[in-house]
Parts: C-alpha cells; structure tokens; sequence
C-alpha cells in the first residue's frame, strides 16, 4: 500500500468514539487484558487517589498499582493516602513532597523512615507554619534518607545530628527555610552543610538558631560553611548567626541578602562569582575583599545616603575590574537618614587608585531613585567614568526629593564617557511605567 | 550502505523503507517517519531493513494509523528545525506556536477512535517504541478512568467484578480517603 492510500484510511476513521463511549460491543475487556507495563504506564499519568481506587476493580487489579514502579507522593495526597502508599506500596518512591498537616506531625517520623527504606532521593518535607511559637520538630529519622539528592525543609526544628550520621553523599540541593537550629545548633547547621560534600545549590532563607544564653543574649559561636562543589549560594537572614564562608572555588551565583554585620566574613568566600546580589546596609565598611575576578552582574540592595554604605559598595565596586551589569536598587532605612552628601571623587581618593572603575561597565540601573542630591552625584560619576557603557536607566519614585522633570534637566547636564550611552528616565510608581527616552540630548 | 556513486533514483530510494504489516501489506514511508520508531530505528541502524521491516505484530488498519502519526509528527519535527534557522525569534516563536496547535488538533482528531482501536494503537506505539503515540495514547486512557468510581470504570471496559463482598469491604475501608 502506498502512503497516499495509508491517509485514505485515516479520512475512513470512525468518529463515535469520543469519550466517554459505551463499552465495546464485544464485551471484551481490553484494558485488563493490555501487558501489565502498559497499564502501569496509565497509571503514572494518574492521581494517587484515582490510582489507589483501581483496586476495587477486580482481583487482579488489587495489588497492582502497589508494584507499579514510578509512583510520586505529591502535596495534595491527603495523609491516608500517604500512609497506605507507604505500608503497600512494593517499590522505591524516588520524589515525595509532603506537607505535613497540624494533626499528622506524630506520623512523620514513620513517614521518613518508610521513605528512607523506600530509598528516597528527592524529598521536600513542609510543616505548617501557623502553628503556635515553636516550629514542630523534624523527626532525627530525615538523617538515615542517605540516598537524598535534593531535600527541602520548611517550618521545622532541625534536632542535633545523631553520632553515627554519615552525611548526605549525594545531596545536590539543600533548601532550608525558616527552620530553627536549636541547642548547639551552629554545630549542627555546621556539620549538616559540610557532611553534604556534593552540594550544588544551597538555599537557606530566615533561618535560626535557638540562643543557648538564659539571659537571650545572641553570642553565637563562629562557624564556617564549606561546600567545595557549591555552584549557587542564597542567603537571606535578619541577624548574623557568626557564620562565614570557605572560599567556594566553583560558586557562579549568589544572592546574599543578611541584614547583620556579617557580610566581612561572607564575601571573601565568594572571589569567584559571576553573577552576585547583595544588600549592603549595615555600617561594617568592607574594607578587605578579595578581587572579583569573575564578576560580570551586580545587583545591589543599598542606601546612598550613608557613607559607610556608600564605601562599602565602592569597595565591592573597586575590586570587579570584569564588570558589565550594575543594578543598584534603594533600600528605605526607617532609622534617622544620614543626609550627609557623599562626594564620591573625595570617597574614592580616600579608597586609593580606582583608574579602571567601570571600564567594561556596559548597562547600569538604578531603581527607586528619589533623585536626592548624593545619587545624582553617583550617576554623573558614573557617567563621567564608565567609557563604554550603553544604557543607563533611572527609576525615579513620585514621592522622592526631586521630580521627575528636575532629574532629567540635571541628567541633561552630566558628561558621558561613553559617546553611545542612551539615558532612559523612567517613573517608578510600584510598578514601572511611563518612559521618558532622552535620545534627544546633546 | 548506498555508495558514493549512486545515481538520484538509488539515492532517493535508499531514504524509503518498506513496512510489512502482520496482514502482508506493504507500506513505503520515508526513513524520516518511520524512525520516529525507535524500533525500526535501530533496525535502520543495524542495517536489517533491505527487503522491507516485517512487523508480525501491526495488522495494516493499525500500522496505517500509526503512519499517520508519524509522518505528522515528522514533518512537523523537520518544520521545527528548518525554521529555526530562517525566522527571527519572534517570527519563529509565533511559527512555533501555530505548529504546536496544529499538532496539538491533529493529535485530538488523531484519537477519535473506538476502544479496540485505541487499545491496538498503545499496543503498536509500545511495539514500535514510538513515544510521543505511547505517551498520547496512555493519556487518553488515564483521563477516561479520571475521578470514575470502580463501577464506573468496570462498565466502561467490560471489567468483570471477581471480587466478594468481604474483599470489596475491605477494599472500601482502606481507600475511604480516596472516595471521599
């Protein structure tokens, strides 16, 4: 038969039987009859529920979702379903995702156990974040998972390390947020990250560490995160738990937002960023960084109105000789401003030669701009520096110091050093709207 | 394999393989659509397909329809390729997406079939190792005993209850969440 005449079949088709259709005249039972991997096939694109219901359909269908390889345990999957796949089910659950209800936290650690005999690899375990002051415990049975490659915690107290704990070998991503470390906790936290020697992607979003002070002083013990493999780093703390970090010879993203005094002991670790975002608000000037040999994007969250905050970023600045995007967005301070003017040439001569500041600078831009006196000083800096930078763009806020119209007559006025610079202005209500292109300008 | 010199007719039917279903017909298709099939692939590969590939397990009513899919899914894979080169992104994302819905109809239309049809086309797709039709196919069942009682699936498929009341019982009390 020739293909033309294969479509001649096809134009024959019949087009009764769309779903649901009566059952085949026949009688014949075609969907028990088909090879058991292809009705485990089906049962992959099914929902735990619906795959569990086959089992009232006849003899041979009882048992037989529970040796179908592949199954996932998934958010939604109320509690009994999890405990029926876990006491039925024959083979290894390779992803689960549990969010753990008020009133199933004391069938977790079974749970865990199953899941780790069940040879579990990627697993994210989420308690419920309304319940009271203490977050719920994380049964100490997440340890004996050793096959995890990914794991996620949320809401939960991380108990101490038990003896023989032989680490997490093939943990790619760890994600840790809002989990409190208590007793002893920055040993625990310490040796959770260095006993996952693989690690990749390391995230750890408000966590905690209990005080072992009777008095609730915070006087945290100096600990040092080493992940030799690590590729991506985020942080974000409210306070500094006496962290650092070991230089990490492979890293390429981090974002590390840490509202403490900490970011001294943070950055040095991170000499081989390429793309890096960090919020520079606290006073501790960063006198002694490494160079950022790969550093090509910087994203910082900041205040130009504070000269410590203002040396600080210089000196981030100063050491990124490769650098191409500068986003700097502003960050309001509720403390009383520092209006003092920040002369940024008088800044950098105190800083020391800076002759290649910006030289491979390619795009800048500055969000909730309120147009104050020290950040157009930065921009007409920047301006008069960056020789072959191609666009610079202004987000300026409705409520800030200056107007709209006032910044654009006075960015009108800067020398640029890069001939092909194109200046866009553009207002920042919430959201961005309103573009004002200055092509225009002389 | 064809030699340097083959002339435009070798050529040309060197990139043709010859199908044999289970009923003696034959169909010519091009090697394009037909190593949409893994199986027939690595037959390809294995240089075992002069004299055409028999496949004692494919009727001509099914292998016709699995033909039909291949060669869209085919031409709609070289579409793909082709365009990349030639279209600016936007322009080849909008071709793109007139594809994905074209295939995405053709794929609909594709499963207007009565059960015994639909049951012999994951058959064959399992066969041949053809994917996407695998995949298709499955779906289209798994959606059809979607959020269904037993009952219900039973008479569907003509599913015979060989269960007793005490099992059926039992059954019902560890599965409660999952009618609930």
């Amino acid at each position: 038969m020739l293909p033309s005449q294969a479509q001649g079949v096809s134009s024959k088709r019949p087009r009764t039987a769309s779903s649901p259709s009566p059952a085949t005249p026949d009688g014949t039972d075609h969907l028990s009859s088909l090879p058991v991997e292809m009705i485990e096939e089906i049962l992959r694109r099914l929902p735990l529920d619906d795959i569990v219901r086959t089992s009232g359909l006849a003899k041979p269908w009882r048992y037989l979702w529970a040796e179908c390889p592949g199954l996932k345990l998934i958010a939604e999957d109320p509690p009994a379903a999890v405990d029926l796949v876990l006491t039925r089910y024959a083979c290894n659950v390779s992803r689960a995702h549990l969010e753990v209800p008020q009133e199933s936290l004391g069938k977790t650690d079974g749970w865990i156990r199953a899941l780790a005999a069940k040879g579990i690899r990627c697993l994210a375990v989420c308690f419920n974040p309304e319940v009271a002051f203490r977050l719920p415990p994380l049964p100490a049975s997440l340890f004996s998972c050793g096959e995890l490659t990914s794991l996620l915690l949320k809401h939960c107290d991380i108990p101490a390390l038990p003896p023989g704990f032989d680490g997490f070998p093939g943990l790619l991503e760890l994600e840790l947020e809002d989990v409190n470390f208590g007793e002893d906790g920055e040993r625990t936290f310490e040796a959770l990250i260095t006993k996952s020697p693989s690690l990749t992607c390391l995230s750890i979003l408000s966590p905690s560490i209990s005080s072992d002070d009777a008095e609730g002083n915070y006087n945290y013990r100096q600990w040092t995160i080493r992940a030799p493999n690590l590729k991506i780093l985020r942080m974000s703390a409210w306070q500094d738990y006496g962290w650092s970090v070991d230089d990490l010879p492979l890293i390429e993203e981090a974002c590390v937002h840490l509202e403490g005094p900490e970011l001294p002991r943070i950055l040095p670790g991170l000499a081989r960023v390429c793309n890096l975002s960090v919020e520079i608000t606290d006073d501790s000037i960063l006198r002694w960084l490494p160079y950022f040999i790969n550093l090509k994007c910087l994203s910082l969250y900041t205040l130009l109105t504070n000269s410590s905050t203002v040396l600080s970023m210089f000196c981030i600045l100063r050491n990124a000789p490769i650098l191409e995007d500068l986003h700097i967005t502003l960050v309001l301070e509720n403390e009383v401003e520092e209006t003092i003017e920040v002369n940024m040439e008088l800044v950098l001569n105190a800083l020391g030669p800076a002759g290649r500041l910006f030289s491979r600078l390619k795009y800048f831009c500055l969000y909730e701009s309120t147009g104050h006196r020290n950040e157009m000083q930065f921009i007409e800096f920047l301006m008069s520096k960056a020789t072959v930078v191609q666009q610079i763009e202004i987000y300026v806020r409705d409520d800030g110091s200056n107007s709209l119209p006032v910044v654009f007559d006075e960015l009108c006025q800067y020398k640029k050093a890069s001939p092909q610079a194109e200046v866009i202005l553009n207002r920042y209500v919430g959201c961005y709207i309103d573009q004002i292109d200055d092509d225009e300008e002389p | 394999m064809a030699s340097a010199g083959s002339g435009d007719e070798k050529a040309a039917a060197a990139a043709m393989i010859t199908l044999i279903s289970s009923d003696n017909e034959k169909f010519e298709v091009t090697e394009a659509t037909a190593t949409l099939s893994q199986t027939i692939r690595h037959m390809i590969e294995d240089g075992c397909t002069d004299g055409g590939v028999p496949l004692p397990n494919v009727t001509s009513k099914i292998l016709a329809r699995v033909i039909e899919y291949c060669k869209k899914h085919a031409t709609a894979a070289a579409g793909e390729e082709g365009s990349s080169s030639s279209f600016s992104d936007a322009a080849f994302l909008e071709v793109d997406r007139a594809f994905l819905e074209e295939l995405e109809e053709f794929d609909d239309a594709f499963l207007e079939v009565d059960r015994a049809t639909l049951f012999d086309l994951i058959l064959a797709a399992n066969y041949l190792d053809i994917k996407g039709l695998l995949n298709l196919t499955c779906q289209k069942v798994a959606d059809s005993v979607k959020g269904k009682t037993p009952e219900q699936i039973r008479e569907m498929y003509n599913i015979v209850n060989d269960l007793t009341p005490e099992e059926e019982a039992e059954i019902r009390r560890e599965t409660q969440w999952a009618f609930e």
